[in-house]
């Protein structure tokens, strides 16, 4: 299950259903409206894409989680916290392999750079 | 305008903002400590350049040339050519170019012009390609940022996105990354304000929009890809201006945590995406405010590449169609002929300042319109330039090798008519500018002029334009010589020529297209010559110089017995070529003509003067004899002109001013088989100095009388009218003829016994010709014109009697009901004191000397003598 994703928005929109759940999707649909300023077809593609990665699932309109919250963040924490970048370098260097324009040298040698960076006057 | 039309005004546009991105390249090296703003300015000039199709040309410009490939040298010329400003490179590309694309005349259509078509189709793909493009990324981020969440204002958090961007240009929206953390996204949302502070998220659309056009031109990528890492660093700039370092250090970092995630292509045409991160982060630690000085020189920088990179140079277009080449022609000329609905003159330099401000733009139409011209500029025999009242914005310039358009300022029309001096052809007295004329080379179809000056006082500078009249003596006075009968009017053209203090200048005229070949006879040539002090501020006056042409058909008062005429068979002919007062120089031509053996010239000559109303010799030195002439000093052969020099000064010594004639005696056979010689005698006139030829009578007619006033010195055999010499006359005596008859008069100059000319003056009292019903005349007169009785339906006569009689008969007679009936026709003279009385015999009049008291106006006819 460790494949199990979910972007900063998504996580948002997992824990309105997680409060609510079971939740209607129009209910859903409402909720995001109003704070997420999502379209109808928005929340209904969201929702379907948690569902594929089953993490939830919407039975004739009734949402309620297959994944509770506590299982997804204990998988997912270490992911989490790579993904806010804390500042630490291990960290860094993780997330910049994903792709970019930077090798990973050049990133560590432009950290470095701002690390020891002294003010010019 | 057709697409190659099109895409030639983009590649030339292309290939003069290259110097320009060229130059901004290396400027931005320089400009490192400045602001980056200043930079971004840089780039808006280039913008400039790209999409401004006109630019102002001026002789600072660095752009090598503004039209490297001409639409013209495309679609007409044979050997193409590009014009890159840039010599090598001409002469590098253009054999080649030009062989390869040389065009066949026997088909229609250049290669290089289906070439150009070819590629300018291609062109477009490409555009429609980067659109679309442009298109497809901004329908990508819209279904990406769908899912987006407000965070504040105009800032939304998505998953979906790796890097921040701002997204949208009439509504823009701040997108970023889900992920990051608070400080970041804190630093980030400040950069992307400063981005719509900025309004790039409009500029660099911009720059895509101008970048698809272009996108031929790999210059133009590079000024794109360098455009967007400027703008990121002139938004860094703005953010940082008022950070403390650890903020910037953090902003540093920032900056590298978005880098990382980038996924979106660099040059992604309307969002934001992180450029060159290593060179922002080090400009944002390095970061310090730059020094005011350093501002105004990067200003400065602005200044100065936009004089030399936005305008064009100066354009080197040899071609007599381009307005700028006006100028330097217009500028030799004292004035322009200005011909259409508007005559007459324009200051040549005037005009030319005019050209030279002057900000044209050429203008392309299929054909010349067909639209009248209301005022013409002739620059030369070959250019003019038509202005039109009702479309005072076109110009137009017309020569030998076409025409083009241009579209001028809308005051430009009134501008040039406010230069315009209508033209007035003035014959007042010539003033004293000390202008001299004399004539050279004469024939009877054209002559050179030597204009002089010396002394007088001129007030400004002289010169002559193309105008020149020729008039012809009658004996009596100068009119016209007859014109070739023309279509059109004359238009004399505008060139003008200095006539230099204190020198001599040649003017050459052929008038064979004017007056044709004029026969003998004393003419003179008169030019215009204008006093230039100031554009619209100068005189003119006419001179004039008398010349011979041939020997003038006037009755000769010396006459060599023992010569004749020459004879056609040789086909000769004599010339003046130079004339000075102690003699000429002369040519004999010889055509090939029947015979073809040669003739002897001797060295005999004579000089005669003519006086206003013949010819005589020129008083000999009182010390000199006849001089020993010999027979033969020249061989005169078929085609073969023979040049003489004539030198009298022990002759004639230094003649004065006057009219002249120079006679030779040429001998030789007319056949090869005949044995006799004949000796004929030629002359040719010429003219020394700038005589004033004088009428030898001035006629004043009035009601009450006639009179006639003897003109310049006594002449001896002068006749006038009556008969009587004039030698009992001198200069200033007048004679009355008394009016006994009527009112009307005939003036005869007799020389010796011939009649040189005669002017008949008659007020109009009934005896126009509309009203004549018949004319009676006496034909037993042996000498002259015969004496005529004209009677006229108003009841009014007139009875000429003889040319040579200043006497005519006017009055009434009796005229009934239209017909002369009865057998008398009694006409009563106006004075109430004569009468004359005819006796009708059939269709004639017999003259009734006893009954007459009229007399017969030393006419031949006597009692008795029929009229018919």
């Amino acid at each position: 299950m460790a494949e199990i994703q979910m972007g900063v928005i998504e996580t948002q929109f997992a824990e309105m259903i997680w409060e609510l759940e079971p939740v209607s999707s129009s209910e859903l649909v409402k909720l995001t409206a109003d704070r997420f300023t999502w379209k109808r077809t928005t929340c209904h593609n969201v929702l379907r894409r948690l569902c594929d990665k089953g993490i939830f699932r919407n039975d004739n309109g009734t949402v309620s989680s297959l994944i509770s919250r506590q299982e997804f963040f204990s998988m997912q924490s270490r992911r989490y916290v790579e993904e806010t970048f804390d500042g630490s370098l291990p960290a860094f260097i993780a997330a910049f392999t994903k792709g970019g324009t930077l090798t990973a040298e050049e990133a560590a040698a432009i950290r470095r750079m701002i690390d020891e960076a002294e003010e010019v006057q | 305008m057709d697409i190659m039309t099109v895409f030639l005004k983009i590649f030339n546009m292309s290939i003069a903002a290259s110097w320009l991105i060229a130059a901004v390249v290396i400027l931005r090296l320089l400009l490192k400590k400045a602001p980056r703003w200043t930079i971004c300015l840089l780039w808006v000039l280039v913008a400039v350049r790209l999409v401004c199709p006109f630019s102002i040309e001026s002789r600072l410009s660095l752009v090598p040339s503004a039209e490297v490939l001409k639409p013209e040298v495309v679609q007409y010329e044979q050997h193409p050519y590009i014009d890159s400003g840039i010599p090598i490179i001409n002469d590098v590309v253009n054999p080649s170019l030009g062989e390869s694309f040389e065009a066949n005349p026997a088909y229609s259509v250049n290669p290089l012009h289906v070439t150009v078509a070819i590629i300018g189709i291609v062109w477009l793909i490409g555009i429609a390609v980067m659109l679309l493009w442009a298109v497809f990324s901004y329908i990508r981020l819209r279904l990406k940022t769908r899912e987006a969440v407000p965070l504040r204002g105009k800032v939304y958090r998505c998953d979906a996105v790796r890097s921040p961007f701002i997204l949208g240009i009439i509504r823009p929206r701040i997108y970023i990354p889900s992920g990051i953390s608070d400080e970041t996204a804190e630093y980030v949302i400040a950069h992307e304000q400063a981005h719509l502070a900025r309004l790039d998220h409009l500029w660099k659309p911009l720059g895509f929009l101008i970048l698809s056009v272009y996108w031929f031109n790999p210059l133009c990528w590079a000024a794109y890809i360098l455009l967007c890492r400027d703008i990121e660093l002139a938004c860094d700039e703005k953010v940082i201006g008022s950070m403390d370092f650890q903020q910037k250090k953090q902003y540093s970092a920032a900056l590298l945590s978005c880098s990382t995630r980038q996924q979106l292509v660099t040059v992604c045409p309307l969002a934001f995406g992180e450029v060159g991160v290593k060179e922002r982060i080090k400009s944002v630690l390095n970061y310090r405010k730059p020094a005011f000085w350093v501002i105004v020189a990067a200003v400065v920088t602005c200044a100065v590449a936009a004089v030399c990179f936005l305008t064009s140079p100066a354009r080197n277009d040899q071609s007599p169609l381009y307005y700028k080449n006006i100028a330097a022609i217009a500028e030799q000329k004292s004035s322009l002929r200005i011909t259409g609905e508007i005559d007459g003159i324009i200051d040549g330099k005037a005009f030319s300042a005019f050209i030279e401000k002057a900000n044209w733009r050429e203008k392309k139409y299929p054909s010349p319109l067909e639209l009248a011209a209301d005022l013409t500029v002739q620059v030369d025999e070959n250019t003019r330039i038509r202005f039109y009242e009702t479309e005072p914005r076109l110009a137009m310039i017309l020569s030998d090798s076409g025409y083009r358009y241009y579209r001028m300022k809308n005051t430009d029309y009134n501008d040039v008519k406010s230069l315009v001096r209508t033209y007035e052809e003035q014959t007042a007295d010539a003033p004293d500018w000390g202008v001299t004329l004399r004539t050279k080379d004469v024939t009877p179809t054209g002559l050179t002029l030597l204009i002089g000056q010396s002394g007088g006082s001129p007030t400004g500078e002289l010169s002559t334009g193309s105008w020149y009249r020729i008039d012809v003596y009658d004996g009596i006075d100068w009119r016209e010589a007859e014109r070739l009968p023309m279509e059109h009017d004359v238009v004399w053209t505008a060139e003008g020529w200095m006539i230099q203090p204190g020198q001599q200048s040649e003017w050459k005229t052929d008038w064979s297209w004017l007056y044709g070949e004029l026969p003998e006879g004393v003419y003179r040539i008169c030019k215009k010559v204008m006093d230039w002090r100031a554009p619209g501020d100068f005189d003119e006056a006419v001179f004039c110089t008398e010349f011979v042409i041939g020997t003038p058909d006037i009755p000769e008062y010396i006459k060599a017995s023992d010569t004749a005429a020459i004879p056609q068979e040789w086909n000769f002919s004599l010339r003046i070529t130079d004339t000075a007062p102690n003699g000429v120089e002369l040519a004999y031509d010889r055509q090939a003509g029947s015979y073809s053996g040669s003739l002897q010239a001797g060295d005999w000559f004579r000089v005669d003067r003519y006086d206003g109303v013949g010819w005589r010799e020129c008083e000999r030195l009182p010390q000199s004899g006849e001089p020993e002439w010999k027979g033969t000093v020249a061989e005169i052969k078929p085609n073969y002109t023979e040049y003489i020099a004539v030198d009298w000064s022990a002759l004639y010594g230094d003649l004065p001013e006057g009219v002249y004639r120079i006679c030779r005696r040429i001998t030789g056979q007319t056949s090869p088989k005949s044995t006799d010689n004949i000796t004929a005698e030629t002359c040719a006139g010429f003219v020394i100095g700038s005589p004033a030829l004088i009428p030898p009578l001035e006629i004043i007619f009035s009601m009450e009388k006639v009179e006639l006033v003897l003109q310049g010195k006594e002449r001896e055999e002068l006749y006038a009218a009556w008969g009587e010499p004039a030698s009992q006359n001198e200069e200033g005596d007048i004679w009355n003829t008394g009016v006994h008859y009527g009112y009307s008069c005939i003036v005869s100059v007799q020389y010796e016994e011939n009649v040189v000319a005669s002017v008949y003056r008659m007020h109009d009292m009934g005896t126009s010709p509309e009203h004549l019903i018949r004319r009676y005349s006496y034909t037993g007169e042996e000498f002259g014109e015969s004496a005529s009785v004209y009677l006229f339906d108003t009841g009014k006569f007139t009875f000429v009697f003889s040319p040579l009689s200043s006497y005519i008969g006017y009055g009434s007679y009796d005229y009934g009901s239209h017909e002369i009936t009865g057998d008398c026709l009694t006409l009563y003279a106006a004075n109430g004191e004569e009468k004359w009385v005819f006796t009708i015999v059939g269709d004639t009049l017999v003259y009734d000397g006893k009954a007459s008291t009229g007399g017969n106006g030393f006419a031949g006819f006597e009692d008795g003598d029929v009229f018919e």
